[in-house]
C-alpha cells in the first residue's frame, strides 16, 4: 500500500474499503497526511508562480535597461557646459 | 554681547533635562517658531534664478545632445527603477514561497511518519531501496523511449574551452585521465556535467 510517492509527490487516496478498516487514530493520521500533501501541492504551485514572476521581472528589467542604454547620456561635460551657459546667461 | 543658546558651542549649551524634551508628535504646530512662508528666491533678480526645466533652447552652434530633463528621459529612468523594484519584490516572494514549501515538506514528513507508525506499515530500508531501483528503472526506460529529454551537453569550441569547463569548479580535471581515480563518479559520467 503506497499512498504517497516521495519522489514525485503523488498522493493516491485510499479506497473506502481500506479506510473502513482503520481505527479513529489511523483515520486522523490519514486525514492529516492528506491535508499536508495538499498544502505541499499548493506550496509547489506558489513556488512555480513566483519563479515565473521572477523570470518576467528579469526580462522586464533587461528590456528597460536596453531602452535606457540607447538614450544619450548626460555626461559631466554636458553638465559643465550647461552650468557655463547658465552663468553666462545670468551674467551677460 | 549676549549669546543665545543657539550660537553657543555644543559643550557650553545648557543641558536639557529629559522631562523638558517635547515629543514632536505631541507638540502642536503653534508651539514652534513662526514659519516663514516667504519665497527665499523672491529677493533675487529673476534672471539669476534658474529652475529645473527652464533650460533655454540650444543655440544653433550647440551640438545636439540628449535632454535628460525631458519627460521621456525621466519616464525611462523611472521604468528601470520600477523594474528593479519589481525584481526585488519577486525575489522576496520567491524566498517566502520557498520557505513555505520547506515548512509544508516538514509537515508532510511528520504526517507520513505518524501515519506509518499508527498503521504499522513502516517502510524498511529494503523497501526504500526497492522503490528507488524501480523508479530508476522507470526513468531509464522513459529516457530510452524518448519521453524524457536528454541532459543538455556543453557546447565546447576548443580544447581550451573544454579544459576550462571541466576544471571550472575544483581546478582538477573532471573529464579524463585519473580525474575520477578515487572513484567518486562512475565511468559512465565521463564527459558529463558534474552534478552539484
Amino acid at each position: 500500500m503506497q499512498i504517497f510517492e516521495m519522489k514525485t509527490g503523488r498522493f493516491t487516496p485510499l479506497s473506502d474499503d481500506v479506510l473502513a478498516k482503520f481505527n479513529p487514530e489511523q483515520l486522523v493520521a490519514y486525514n492529516d497526511l492528506a491535508v499536508a500533501v495538499s498544502e505541499l501541492g499548493v506550496a509547489d504551485v506558489e513556488v512555480e508562480n513566483a519563479a515565473d514572476a521572477n523570470r518576467a521581472a528579469v526580462a522586464a528589467l533587461h528590456e528597460a535597461e536596453a531602452i535606457e542604454a540607447k538614450k544619450p547620456k548626460y555626461s559631466f561635460l554636458d553638465a559643465r557646459r550647461d552650468a557655463i551657459a547658465s552663468y553666462r546667461k545670468a551674467h551677460p | 554681547m549676549t549669546q543665545s543658546p543657539d550660537n553657543l558651542p555644543y559643550w557650553r549649551k545648557p543641558v536639557v533635562r529629559v522631562d523638558q524634551v517635547v515629543d514632536p508628535l505631541e507638540a502642536s504646530v503653534t508651539d514652534g517658531p513662526p514659519i516663514d512662508d516667504a519665497d527665499p528666491l523672491a529677493d533675487l533678480p529673476p534672471e539669476t534664478v534658474v529652475m529645473a526645466g527652464d533650460e533655454a533652447a540650444p543655440a544653433d552652434d550647440e551640438p545636439a545632445r540628449g535632454n535628460m530633463s525631458s519627460p521621456q528621459a525621466h519616464a525611462s529612468s523611472l521604468s528601470v527603477m520600477d523594474a528593479q523594484s519589481a525584481l526585488a519584490d519577486s525575489h522576496l516572494r520567491m524566498r517566502q514561497a520557498n520557505a513555505a514549501r520547506q515548512i509544508a515538506r516538514g509537515k508532510v514528513a511528520q504526517a507520513l511518519e505518524r501515519f506509518q507508525r499508527v498503521t504499522g506499515q513502516r517502510q524498511t530500508q529494503a523497501d526504500l531501496i526497492r522503490q528507488h531501483l524501480a523508479s530508476e528503472h522507470q526513468f531509464r526506460a522513459d529516457r530510452a523511449a524518448g519521453k524524457i529529454a536528454p541532459r543538455p551537453q556543453p557546447r565546447l569550441g576548443s580544447a581550451v574551452d573544454a579544459y576550462s569547463f571541466y576544471t571550472r569548479n575544483s581546478g582538477r580535471g573532471a573529464g579524463g585521465g585519473r580525474a575520477f581515480g578515487r572513484g567518486a563518479f562512475p565511468k559512465s559520467m565521463r564527459g558529463r556535467v558534474i552534478p552539484k
